[in-house]
């Protein structure tokens, strides 16, 4: 369902140095699949996953949801593509502190008026454990109840693909277990999830690692090929053949 | 239903920084009350100067000694009996021209009680050409002129002051030097438009008035009073053709009088407030832009602070329109509260200065939407930049750490 080709996207630092964070990257999801993006710090995981949030878009190349050619999307399609298809999970929880738990849960209703959730907030915190504390401020909950109400905020609007970013990165060994958990419940009930991670041990749960350097890919356990750094040719995801979701 | 939900989000937020909601709230709230009680004090000077205008009455001149801006100049000397006499002549549709001398703060006393009043020396017409009553006893009389009577009327005010319960008819009052018999009491008359009190005041013959008290040979006014309305203007133009030749006043020189005709008074009148109007409402405007300005500086401190938010809200899928309006709504709803909160602030303002002082402000309900709309708009300009801001921020950035 998700399709991406020869995609660049190059930033520049506040010195005008400029770094490639994408150079050619193609790569093929298809619904269902637990993707690990992996890599070390700098290799341009972050930047593929926002790309494929549509938080950011591509200097070049192809991208495409099911039929739909992303890159040459409005503001307000990109904005509905955030609502419906994405959940996002970040490093930092990225909560509201002025808002309690129950409105941080429910704020993507505010942006789809229209939109009639499957599952009530209530009920969404409650499956992650939640539901007494709906009440709270973020400030007055742990780090993995933070991170539990960032992914109940994500799931609210029922999307197919969860984008998760380090989503345990600040946690200990017991909620980062816990957050992993449900992640993968999320993946098993049929929601695509892509994880970014520097951690070789909770990538090897996912089904499928993509391995990142330097703004490419150099290894996708799904083609089972170790591509060379240096190498002009790259990984193409394509070769998994169907492209509708 | 979207939009409600926003502006909720608005609310929401602005609770959560109060202090600088507060901040934003001031300057509109400042610039909204000085607004309402400028225009209200405009709108209530403004009815009083019509009334002055109203009691005026419509078919009347005052010709004054000097300028022609009242109060008359005491120390000019060309206006004359005479010159009454003339004008009374010079055209059937004049009725009467009576003619007057004026002096302010003169000292009367009776028995050891002392008070200062105006004092008006006035011919029989008087009573007409001004419309005042007697209420006990008698006018001023031609004999009295002719023999330079030392004779008064007297004005309640002055009446209360000096005799208390006393019945002053009969009774001698001394002013400066000389004894003056009260021979008749005015009828009461209130305070005049501009606030003086009509009834302060003494009435004694002209030639008393000339000879024995003020040692003069003019007049400091002549009231003109015409038989119609109509004709208003070329009589005015004729008299003064009339003056200037009996002054011998030759082009380029200026008249050494001046005719105020109702139509100079309302000129003068909206003249003025005009003139207070505009000055007062740049005051205002000048309070509600540099609100606008803090407006402005506080929002684009809050974008800049609240950049996480914005990309949290966008990753959630907030469109670029969708931010631009919730912090527009911020600014808007905290100026809007703040016009609202100027708006009571005035009113409150109002009422004390209609205790306390003089000034008689009319409450008008257009000064309020003008107050509350002027304030909104502040808002929306000022907070226009700061949304625009948030808004174009692209999610990735604003979610950077």
């Amino acid at each position: 369902m998700i399709h991406l080709n020869k995609i660049n996207k190059t930033y520049y630092t506040k010195l005008q140095e400029s770094v490639k964070a994408a150079e050619d990257v193609s790569l093929t999801i298809e619904e269902g699949d637990f993707v690990a993006l992996t890599g070390a710090s700098g290799s341009g995981k972050s930047t593929l996953l926002n790309l494929i949030g549509c938080l950011d878009m591509p200097d070049s190349g192809e991208y495409r949801i099911g039929d739909a050619e992303v890159t040459s999307m409005d503001d307000e399609a990109l904005s509905l593509l955030r609502a419906e298809t994405f959940g996002f999970v970040f490093q930092s929880f990225h909560l509201l502190e002025g808002l309690s738990v129950e409105e941080n849960v429910a704020l993507p209703l505010v942006y789809r008026p229209e939109f009639r959730p499957p599952r009530s907030a209530m009920d969404i915190l409650k499956s992650v454990g939640l539901q007494d504390r709906g009440d709270h401020l973020p400030n007055e909950l742990s780090g993995g109840q933070k991170q539990r109400v960032a992914i109940a905020r994500a799931l609210i609007g029922d999307p197919k693909v969860i984008l998760a970013d380090e989503p345990t990165g600040n946690l200990d060994s017991k909620a980062t277990d816990e957050i992993l958990q449900i992640l993968e419940k999320l993946n098993k009930s049929g929601r695509t999830l892509v994880m970014v991670t520097h951690d070789d041990e909770m990538a090897a749960r996912a089904g499928r690692v993509v391995r990142m350097e330097d703004g490419r890919i150099i290894q996708d356990s799904a083609k089972n090929t170790v591509e060379k750094k240096e190498g002009d040719e790259v990984a193409d995801g394509g070769a998994k053949g169907k492209e509708d979701a | 239903m979207k939009l409600f939900k926003m502006i909720n989000q608005a609310f929401l937020s602005l609770g959560t920084h109060k202090g600088k909601t507060i901040l934003m709230m001031l300057g509109p709230a400042i610039g909204a009350a000085a607004l309402i009680l400028v225009l209200s004090v405009v709108e209530g000077s403004s009815r009083g100067m019509q009334s002055r205008v109203k009691s005026f009455g419509h078919a009347n001149f005052m010709i004054l000694a000097g300028d022609g801006m009242p109060p008359a100049d005491l120390s000019i000397t060309t206006l004359t009996v005479e010159d009454a006499k003339a004008i009374e002549e010079s055209h059937p549709h004049i009725k009467v021209a009576s003619p007057g001398l004026q002096r302010r703060g003169i000292s009367v006393e009776f028995e050891g009680s002392y008070t200062n009043v105006p004092v008006f020396g006035v011919t029989p017409t008087w009573q007409p050409a001004w419309n005042w009553k007697v209420s006990r006893g008698r006018s001023i009389e031609q004999e009295d002129l002719t023999q330079m009577r030392r004779v008064c009327l007297i004005g309640q005010t002055v009446k209360e002051e000096i005799f208390g319960d006393e019945d002053p008819l009969g009774k001698t009052v001394r002013l400066g030097k000389s004894g003056f018999t009260v021979v008749g009491e005015l009828a009461r008359r209130g305070s005049s438009p501009s606030g003086g009190n009509m009834d302060n005041r003494l009435v004694i013959p002209l030639t008393t008035m000339m000879r024995r008290v003020a040692n003069v040979q003019h007049v400091s006014h002549i009231r003109v009073v015409l038989k119609e309305a109509s004709k208003m203007q070329e009589i005015a133009e004729d008299l003064r053709k009339l003056l200037r030749r009996r002054h011998n006043i030759q082009p380029p020189q200026e008249d050494d009088f001046g005719i105020i005709t109702p139509k100079t008074i309302s000129k003068m009148t909206v003249e003025i407030s005009s003139t207070l109007k505009t000055l007062l409402i740049v005051t205002a405007v000048v309070c509600l832009l540099g609100g606008g300005v803090v407006v402005m500086a506080i929002m684009l401190m809050s974008v800049s602070e609240r950049t996480n938010e914005i990309g949290i809200r966008r990753a959630v899928g907030a469109t670029r329109r969708d931010i631009l309006i919730q912090f527009l709504s911020e600014a808007v709803v905290s100026t809007t509260a703040g016009g609202v909160v100027g708006f009571a602030i005035g009113m409150g303002a109002m009422g004390a200065m209609l205790k306390l002082s003089k000034m008689q402000p009319v409450f008008t309900p257009w000064a309020i939407l003008w107050g509350v709309v002027t304030s909104m708009l502040i808002g929306v300009l000022f907070g226009l930049l700061p949304a625009y801001r948030a808004a174009r921020l692209q999610p990735v950035d604003a979610l950077r750490d």
